[in-house]
């Protein structure tokens, strides 16, 4: 006769194991949040326990971190709106027309995905020189679009798939137009796939680190450029690049616990870039 | 008087043919079915009346209107998909109302007419609920629902009752039976299956791999199947279809002959397929066996409750019989006698009916 | 019912011109942004362009010079052996690494369900976060992990600025970051495995190792494969972790063809060399995601 407590826990092995596991993989994360509310003579003492203090995120504050944290959203949040507005329809027409090279257009946007971001870059760098993009918002949003836009239609394209036809005829002969039925049927049935392509779309956007080292100096840099710049100093300031770490990582990890169940598919489709 | 007419029709995917050539006119305020087996066409049929395909050649009209090339709003009808095609995101009120709201129809008018729907079909307690929150046999009703308020001209159904479960499907399909009768609307109605056909049809149109096999009331379909394809498929148990061979005013095989006074006519030595329906089939009583056409050599007995289905070798082929309450078991060999009176006769290559001779007409079977 | 070609012909020709509407805007920014500069760094990559002498810019005299130099460019070639190497390794330990968490958390307990969640984090954050969190792991003076193997008696020293460890290291680092990748489309196709031929394959007697060779790992390898794929191409364009961790080096131990390339055009101002290794690696990346489409399209949705 097994243990009360074992015939409740059938799997007691497997699970223990599994939370040690998941202690380990989520130390280094765990880790650079707690350094970031050390103080400067902390972060070189061993002791678990230390008093901690907002210190490092005043400093940012009181930096240029909060520009660059600034010109991180706006250029994700216009970037991701304007990837929606223009991809979503594509999405849809791709899904439901029957035209020839539908599937070729397909082929296309899966490479446009896969392309390293140093083949865009080069000609976007000699282009923008002339249309004088360089260091702004503007620019980074136009170039972030070569990848969330293909993003936006791989990733809505099945969702539009789901929704039975049937439904469209119907409004159909209840009198809709194409887009219109688009708009009143199709669109509000997708709701949640629309949302986890927004938050996906935001986060690659987001966690972009090439694009804007690249064509950003000081203006329009973002947040993870930022990072890099507390590299620079003799003594390298762990506890502010903790702190600015945390505060870029912290809406990504929010937003992807709310998107969880559509990562698999958002994450095939390769929105978060290494 | 016809609601719907089809003339020339045609229908190609690619190279594939599903619809070839069909004429129909389908009578106004009367219940059409479209009957057949998957992939005979009829469903692409009646999406080309609706215009939710488009014609590849021939006319379709609608209300002595051509409406070939409209759009399906355009062509005042109204439809009710298999999987009901209900608005998930509206409540049962919104669906029913769409198509008058999308057509610019005055709230105060959605309004009452979709109150006099809904209480016609009894959803008048379901109007704020959304699809998710329904039985199948609530949303279908909304499906039907939302055809009746938009008052088209003709209804079209594609396999309504086929997500049912059988017991619900049956008393829907009493229902769609008594609502037809009460708002006499023209509707047509495709199924598979048969005994819907049956119960539910003013005129039955049977399709095969893209034609139509024949066009009749449900009774005239039976009574005379037009060729070998609507005998076996209409009727159950199927009919019993034997190869013999005329002879002498006689039809035979091996070790059987059918007489009567109706075989006389027919040419000496063609073969021809001969329908029998299993109830048709007599069953002698032992030994008085001068007037038996032939031996059934019993292998499986079906007790049905009221009736008896016997199968089993006669001559060289199968025979299904129906009898009633029976006490035979398998391996009994009985005498059965195929009356030349019900018999119906086919032409072993075309598998079309031979139309007797005028002076028996009167004698067709039934 | 089925009507053969169901997938798009309602109310067809005019519906499919009213959808083009749709395709089109998306189109025309996709051409102008991907297309076109595809094209001008094919461009580019005939030319010994060089912004700093605006007269290389259209200088096509020998076009195929840049392709021609990469053969006796022995950084180029060191580059492509760092990329194979940094791309078996990540395909090899991210594939096992996810495969294996996704078996240990495949059954259904309470406790799994949640770290099914909780193992996601590494791949959704900024690779710069990764990127800077490795570097303090792997920095002696404040890494507890330099700590905890010096308490035990087995002290270490820098990994990244040692050669023969820096590549290792960051491919540590990258592995942590992606494993979750290959973890989810493991576990969806685990989810996927019928449970009838297990079931079957236990009543005759497997072991727990049989049952995973014989009946789960053929039922699932073909998304192993995709998922390997899309590693595969992730590897080529590995960025941000060299950034940070290795800047390349030391030396050139860690400089990947990408880096190489960025390094080419953003530091040397080679722009019509780093153009041609750039399309080479275009035309690799292509390749790939021809046999993605091939490979998916043969197992429809199976991984997706």
């Amino acid at each position: 006769m097994k243990p009360a407590w074992e015939t409740r826990f059938p799997n007691w092995r497997g699970d223990l194991f599994t939370l040690a596991l998941l202690v380990i993989v989520l130390f280094p994360f765990v880790w650079i949040i707690q350094l970031s509310f050390r103080a400067k003579a902390d972060i070189f003492d061993s002791a678990i326990l230390f008093a901690p203090t907002l210190e490092n995120y005043r400093a940012l504050w009181q930096g240029n971190f909060a520009l660059s944290f600034v010109n991180s959203i706006i250029s994700a949040t216009s970037a991701t709106a304007l990837a929606m507005i223009v991809g979503v329809p594509a999405a849809f027409a791709l899904s439901r027309a029957s035209f020839r090279g539908a599937h070729r257009i397909g082929l296309w946007i899966l490479v446009t995905r896969m392309a390293p971001p140093v083949a865009f870059t080069i000609p976007l760098f000699i282009v923008f020189r002339y249309l004088e993009l360089h260091d702004t918002r503007t620019g980074l949003v136009i170039i972030y679009l070569t990848f969330s836009l293909a993003f936006v239609i791989w990733m809505m394209k099945p969702f539009f798939d789901a929704v039975p036809r049937e439904l469209e005829e119907a409004a159909a002969i209840d009198g809709c137009g194409t887009w219109k039925t688009f708009l009143t049927i199709t669109l509000p049935l997708t709701g949640p796939g629309l949302a986890a392509t927004a938050v996906l779309c935001f986060i690659g956007a987001w966690n972009d680190f090439f694009f804007a080292l690249i064509l950003t100096r000081t203006h329009a840099s973002t947040a993870p450029v930022a990072i890099v710049g507390f590299m620079q100093y003799v003594g390298w300031e762990w506890g502010r690049m903790a702190a600015a770490g945390t505060l870029v990582m912290m809406p990504v990890v929010l937003f992807s616990i709310v998107v969880r169940k559509y990562l698999v598919h958002g994450l095939a489709a390769g929105s978060i870039k290494g | 008087m016809s609601v719907v007419r089809l003339e020339g029709v045609w229908k190609r995917f690619g190279n594939v043919v599903a619809v070839r050539e069909v004429d129909l006119q389908l009578p106004r305020g009367g219940l059409t079915v479209l009957l057949g087996p998957s992939g005979c066409g009829k469903t692409t049929t009646l999406r080309m009346i609706a215009g939710l395909e488009s014609v590849s050649e021939g006319r379709i009209l609608i209300a002595d209107r051509e409406v070939t090339h409209l759009d399906p709003k355009d062509r005042n009808i109204a439809m009710v998909f298999q999987n009901y095609a209900l608005y998930p995101h509206k409540s049962v009120r919104e669906n029913l109302g769409f198509g008058l709201k999308i057509r610019g129809v005055p709230a105060a008018e959605i309004e009452s007419r979709v109150a006099s729907a809904s209480r016609l079909l009894g959803l008048s307690e379901l109007l704020e609920r959304r699809p998710k929150q329904l039985s199948g046999g609530q949303m279908q009703r909304v499906a039907l629902g939302r055809a009746i308020v938009r008052d088209a001209e003709v209804f079209l159904l594609d396999e309504p009752l086929s997500n049912l479960d059988a017991k619900l499907r049956v008393q829907m399909r009493e229902e769609i039976y008594k609502l037809h009768r009460r708002i006499s609307k023209s509707m047509i109605y495709v199924t598979h299956d048969q005994v819907e056909a049956m119960t539910l049809a003013d005129q039955i149109v049977i399709m095969r791999d893209g034609r139509v096999q024949q066009v009749g009331s449900p009774l005239e379909i039976f009574d005379r199947p037009a060729n070998v394809y609507v005998a076996g498929f209409i009727g159950s148990p199927e009919m019993n279809l034997l190869d013999l061979r005329a002879t002498g005013g006689t039809l035979k095989s091996r070790a059987c002959t059918v007489q009567g006074e109706r075989l006389r006519g027919l040419v000496e030595g063609t073969t021809l397929k001969v329908g029998i329906r299993p109830d048709h089939v007599e069953v002698l009583a032992d030994s008085a066996s001068a007037s038996a056409t032939g031996w059934l050599d019993v292998e499986v007995v079906e007790h049905l409750g009221t009736t008896t289905l016997l199968v089993g070798p006669f001559d060289d082929q199968r025979l299904r019989v129906l009898t009633g309450r029976a006490s035979v078991r398998p391996g009994d060999r009985l005498p059965v006698r195929l009356p030349a009176d019900r018999l119906h006769l086919f032409d072993s290559g075309t598998g079309l009916r031979i139309e007797e001779p005028s002076s028996l007409k009167k004698r067709s079977p039934g | 019912m089925v009507y053969p070609g169901a997938v798009a012909q309602p109310w067809t020709e005019r519906r499919d011109r009213e959808l083009v509407w749709g395709l089109v805007p998306a189109l025309i920014m996709l051409a102008s942004l991907t297309a076109g500069p595809i094209a001008y760094l094919w461009l580019t990559s005939l030319t010994p362009l060089n912004l700093a002498q605006p007269a290389t810019q259209w200088n096509f005299d020998q076009p195929l010079a840049n392709y021609a130099s990469m053969f006796g460019d022995p950084r180029f070639a060191n580059s492509v052996v760092v990329q194979v190497k940094l791309s078996i390794a990540s395909v090899v330990l991210q594939l096992l690494c996810g495969l294996g968490v996704a078996l240990l958390l495949h059954p259904n307990t309470k406790i799994r369900t949640v770290a099914r969640s909780g193992m996601l984090v590494p791949m959704v954050l900024p690779p710069i976060v990764v990127g800077i969190t490795w570097l303090a792991l792997f920095t002696v003076d404040i890494s507890p992990i330099h700590r905890l193997f010096a308490w035990i008696g087995l002290p270490f020293g820098p990994l990244l600025t040692n050669p023969s460890t820096a590549l290792w290291a960051v491919v540590f680092a990258g592995t942590w970051q992606h494993f979750p990748f290959a973890m989810l489309m493991s576990l969806a196709a685990l989810q996927m495995v019928p449970e009838g031929p297990i079931e079957a394959a236990r009543i005759d007697g497997a072991s727990r190792f049989q049952v995973f060779w014989h009946v789960r790992l053929p039922f699932i390898a073909p998304t192993l494969v995709v998922a390997g794929l899309f590693i595969l191409i992730d590897s080529v364009k590995a960025f941000p972790l060299l950034y940070i961790m290795t800047d390349g080096g030391p030396g050139e131990v860690t400089e990947v063809t990408n880096y190489y390339v960025y390094r080419q055009v953003f530091t040397f101002s080679l722009w019509g060399y780093g153009s041609a290794i750039a399309v080479l690696m275009m035309i690799a990346v292509f390749l790939l995601s021809y046999l993605i489409d091939r490979i998916t399209r043969r197992n429809d949705g199976a991984w997706a």
